[in-house]
């Protein structure tokens, strides 16, 4: 175990999990890098514009009904609450959830608070808010210029817990901590588990379900009623009495390995809740997996057996058939690595050939200290050793790869990513739902959806024409790793 | 008429090593000389100027932005003996924000203002905290705001180690229009080793010093009446060092690049002089810093 709650802050991927943004090569030699004390990272002698990590932590906590975000940075760090204000409050009313008690706020620093410091603006803040929206928690977020200056949260968070009676709790998502925007998923839960959940007062049947949006939550609540317990999809969407529980619960998943790890390991690490490593549920294998592992730590293997079978003797003839129209597809992906692996073993098994893959980062092991189950499973099943390339969403180093591949489509996570395949004329999917794939019936949907997408190419080929590229034909004539130094500097 | 020339000075040095009351006292000795000076404080504790008006703090420029982005000059321009104009930059509480950001923005916000043009000054005079710990320090010696640097350092090792610091930053600004080194104000000079480490400190680096200032009671004593020696004294024989130092640095135009030592090469040199300083306390006379 590496997850360290007893320290104030979650450690960065680069150090705790060995985590990469620059690497290319193909899958195995990436697998065969990661068993020798690498894989090691390669730094870019230029890089666009990325994420800050803050925007995943700040992004995901701000989903919580009943909690505020006060972001303690400039207004301009804050812009993740334009982006969620919106999606917060659509995804609440879709399930007649009250957020009236959750907002995010920034402290607005400015120069004059850079010089001298300003934790006692911080402490204003946290205390108007919770006199206007009476939260049930506060999340503050730390930022670039908090963090050079030292701003004191942890102290300021104490006093004004004693003072309000409610959790404040500091998220340490400093944007020079680290080029993995994912650290911020880990520095958010840090800031769950050591603030808001509770020890268990008593046993309940609910399984922690770490997942994004819950866009499959009526679905997998049927399923799970089969084996006796209930879902609580975290953390969107959940109140912090809900979090508070956590540690009462009978396991935890999630749908993506690189969002699940930190609080999967630490629920376990510090209240023994089982952390079920599998597959996530993407495809056939997917499911079986995800299920599976469950089933073994409810004891009701039987169950889950008989409701995959059911699956597979519904969907199973259908996906063969459409199989045989995607068999020979050439496509390449880019998304972040447990959703790339997950999605890249589901194509593979609709017959569709992975040419080349780019993931956002790479995990080489999840705080289990074991490699990610999707990506194992790629290692020993793959039929090519397709070509990887690791980059923090590098969006020249993409268009050149779908410049050179040109595959048949191309398959996003982001919806500014898809659009780019477009441009050159490529037909993209962006599956924005993370339960796009989630199991046989999934699976089903998305071999018509992708059936669909290289059949009807008019819109893409339409906008190609149109589009005029802001790279150069020089760009397109280097390999995509052009800007990779080629001394490697190890930073695990 | 073409507009005149400023001139800028930046003083550095380790913390207590005499650099306020050497600043103070260089000030007030242009001021007597006819200059229009102006002395501009970058400590967090804003007392550089103490001594140029009586012992009394004033307020600061960081204290006014607080209220505003823009300086008024009479909220943060004194003046003190002699008409000497005095400023502090201010700073945050101890253990809170960051100081050098503050002079960042205190020195910006006085430059912004072009307050140096109107007041017609000769000389500004930055008296600068401690060592060059980050890049809110090296202010004064970047973009051209001094044009020379002279940095107080007694004979300790600590003292030169700062010293030698302050050359690194020099260097290192020295391609990009940044402040030069005029050279080193030597203080605390009485012992004969102590003139000898220095003198071979500056041969080591490529520098010179500028003056020797001895250790003195009357200066002390003139601080705690809240006084420069200047003021104070102005007949002793310390006053007149500081009148020469004055003149020195008045006449002085070439400043150059220092070439500090590296890590492994300072402490070589400081080996080298602990084994000359037991070999004159043991009474082993082997070399003229024995001071025979």
């Amino acid at each position: 175990m590496v997850v360290n709650l007893k320290s104030h802050q979650s450690e960065n991927r680069e150090s705790r999990l060995g985590s990469i943004t620059g690497y290319n090569g193909t899958l195995r030699d990436l697998h065969t890098q990661s068993g020798c004390g690498g894989p090691q990272n390669k730094e870019r002698c230029f890089s666009q514009a990325s994420l800050c990590n803050a925007a995943c932590a700040l992004g995901l906590t701000s989903f919580i009904v009943d909690a505020v975000i006060v972001q303690h940075s400039p207004s301009g760090c804050a812009v993740t609450a334009m982006t969620v204000s919106n999606a917060t409050d659509q995804l609440a009313a879709t399930i007649n959830l009250d957020n009236s008690k959750s907002a995010y706020v920034c402290t607005d620093m400015n120069e004059a608070d850079t010089v001298f410091g300003a934790t006692e603006n911080l402490r204003k803040v946290i205390i108007e808010i919770h006199k206007r929206y009476q939260p049930k928690a506060v999340f503050i977020g730390a930022s670039c210029v908090s963090g050079v200056i030292g701003e004191d949260l942890e102290s300021i968070a104490r006093e004004l817990h004693e003072e309000l009676g409610i959790p404040i709790a500091p998220i340490h998502c400093e944007g020079f901590r680290t080029k993995i925007w994912a650290s911020g998923f880990d520095a958010a839960f840090h800031a769950i588990i050591n603030h808001i959940v509770k020890p268990p007062q008593k046993k309940t049947n609910i399984v922690n379900v770490i997942n994004f949006f819950g866009g499959a939550r009526k679905e997998i609540t049927e399923i799970f009623s089969r084996f006796g317990v209930e879902p609580l999809f975290i953390i969107t969407n959940t109140t912090v009495e809900q979090l508070s529980k956590l540690s009462e619960s009978v396991a935890t998943m999630s749908t993506c390995g690189t969002l699940g790890t930190y609080l999967g390991s630490g629920l376990e690490e510090a209240y023994g809740v089982p952390y079920i490593r599998s597959l996530q549920p993407h495809g056939m294998a997917g499911i079986e997996s995800w299920l599976g592992e469950l089933g073994k730590v409810l004891h009701k293997e039987k169950e889950v057996a008989e409701y995959l079978a059911e699956e597979k003797e519904k969907y199973l003839p259908k996906i063969l058939e459409a199989k045989k129209k995607l068999t020979g597809l050439k496509a390449v992906i880019g998304m972040g690595p447990a959703f790339n692996f997950n999605t890249t073993r589901a194509l593979q098994e609709l017959g569709i050939e992975i040419e080349y893959s780019a993931a956002w980062h790479f995990d080489k092991q999840y705080d289990d200290s074991k490699a990610p189950n999707a990506f194992q499973y790629l290692v020993e099943n793959s039929p090519n050793n397709y070509k990887m390339s690791v980059s923090d969403l590098q969006n020249n180093e993409l268009l050149n790869i779908l410049n050179t591949v040109k595959p048949d489509i191309f398959f996003a996570r982001h919806t500014g990513s898809a659009v780019w395949a477009m441009k050159l004329g490529i037909p993209a999917i962006c599956l924005y739902d993370e339960y796009a794939v989630f199991g046989y019936k999934g699976l089903y949907n998305f071999a018509n959806a992708i059936l669909d997408s290289v059949t009807n190419r008019s819109f893409t080929e339409n906008l190609a024409k149109r589009v005029k590229l802001p790279y150069t034909d020089w760009w397109f004539k280097q390999n995509s790793d052009y800007f990779l130094k080629k001394e490697e500097v190890n930073n695990a | 008429m073409a507009e005149k020339k400023v001139k800028q000075i930046a003083i550095y040095g380790k913390g207590g090593i005499g650099k306020s009351t050497t600043t103070s006292n260089l000030t007030a000795a242009l001021s007597l000389a006819g200059y229009k000076v102006m002395q501009f404080g970058c400590d967090p504790k804003s007392d550089s100027t103490n001594t140029l008006r009586g012992g009394t703090y004033i307020p600061t420029v960081l204290d006014s932005l607080r209220e505003s982005t823009i300086v008024k000059p009479h909220e943060v321009i004194y003046t003190g003996f002699n008409g000497v104009y005095c400023v502090e930059a201010g700073g945050p509480a101890p253990g809170v924000g960051c100081a050098g950001r503050g002079i960042i923005t205190a020195v910006e916000l006085l430059k912004k203002g072009r307050i140096f043009e109107e007041l017609d000054l000769d000389y500004v005079i930055y008296d600068v905290l401690g060592d060059v710990v980050c890049g809110g320090f090296a202010m004064p010696i970047r973009e051209g705001i001094a044009e020379h640097v002279f940095t107080v350092s007694s004979a300790d090792f600590m003292a030169v180690y700062a010293a030698n610091n302050l050359f690194k930053g020099i260097q290192k600004y020295s391609n990009s229009g940044g402040a030069l080194l005029g050279g080193v104000i030597a203080n605390s000079i009485n012992a004969p080793y102590a003139k000898d480490i220095i003198d071979d400190f500056v041969a080591q680096t490529q520098t010179q010093v500028i003056e020797y200032i001895p250790r003195s009671v009357t200066v002390t004593q003139s601080e705690l009446q809240g006084k420069t020696t200047l003021e104070a004294a102005p007949n002793s024989a310390q006053a007149q060092v500081y009148k020469r130092l004055a003149e020195k640095i008045a006449a002085h135009t070439q400043s150059k690049t220092p070439k500090p030592l590296d890590v492994k090469e300072l402490r070589d040199w400081a080996a080298k002089w602990g084994d000359n300083l037991l070999a004159l306390e043991t009474g082993e006379i082997r070399s003229e810093a024995a001071g025979i």
